[in-house]
């Protein structure tokens, strides 16, 4: 079994998205180093963040990235007990309030976005600032 | 991600599908399942075995998929989903309508 070091310091890792040519694939594979690098992370909590980054990053792409050509930015820093994630794009500035979004009914092919990140993680913010789309999304866990 | 198709007889068709069901692959999931119905074979079973991440666009074409077999009067099941799948469709109130099978081969032998 590997040892784990008894403090585990902060640790930030980022990645620019240029979309296209990269897509979300690109951010399954940077997740997939930061977890190598961070085995203190329980794989619970791993897939949790993951689905979460990954849905936000696919939003990102899908409504504001891709229809007006900007460029994205995540950075996730990992400390002890407790994952951060901040990504920011330079497309179209997004008006939303995350309270207005519910699990829509069951048929509905879109629209789970928004709900499936805020019951995947602990905190989840949206806000606009310097021309810029700036999303936070942190989850703490035990060791 | 691949998809592979198998059709069984009696109108049932399975759809293997290997890596990440999200916002690349989900049109190509669609476009699948319309293709099985369109060929008459309206009971569709989708494989999740070597899916192992969805995200909301890849449940989204499930949910076409679904939708797509029952107006054609069929249905869409899936088969024996990942802990990441599971997860998702829980949290989306989703494994109420895409009750998960053990295994796709025999997942129309009620």
């Amino acid at each position: 079994m590997q040892k784990l070091p008894s403090v585990i310091e902060m640790t930030t890792y980022r990645r620019h998205l240029s979309v296209p040519p990269e897509d979300i694939n690109a951010v399954h594979e940077f997740l997939r180093s930061i977890w190598a690098e961070n085995p203190h992370i329980p794989p619970r909590d791993q897939l949790r963040f993951e689905t979460a980054i990954i849905e936000l990053v696919a939003n990102v792409i899908l409504y504001s990235v891709a229809t007006s050509g900007g460029t994205c930015e995540v950075i996730i820093e990992t400390s002890e007990s407790r994952i951060d994630a901040i990504i920011t794009d330079n497309g179209e500035l997004a008006e939303l309030e995350l309270d207005e979004h519910i699990m829509p009914d069951e048929f509905s092919e879109s629209g789970r976005g928004i709900p499936l990140m805020r019951a995947l993680v602990d905190e989840l913010s949206f806000d606009t600032s310097e021309n810029k789309n700036i999303w936070r999304m942190s989850k703490s866990f035990q060791r | 991600m691949d998809i592979h198709s198998k059709v069984l007889g009696g109108g049932i068709a399975i759809l293997k599908l290997e890596g990440k069901l999200n916002m690349v692959s989900a049109p190509h999931l669609r476009q699948e399942v319309q293709s099985a119905v369109a060929a008459g074979n309206i009971r569709v079973a989708i494989d999740l075995t070597a899916v192992d991440f969805i995200d909301s666009s890849g449940l989204g074409a499930l949910i076409n998929g679904l939708k797509s077999a029952r107006q054609s009067g069929g249905e869409l099941r899936i088969a024996n989903p990942s802990e990441q799948v599971r997860l998702v469709l829980e949290l989306t109130n989703m494994d109420r309508v895409l009750k998960a099978y053990e295994n796709a081969e025999t997942a129309f032998c009620d």
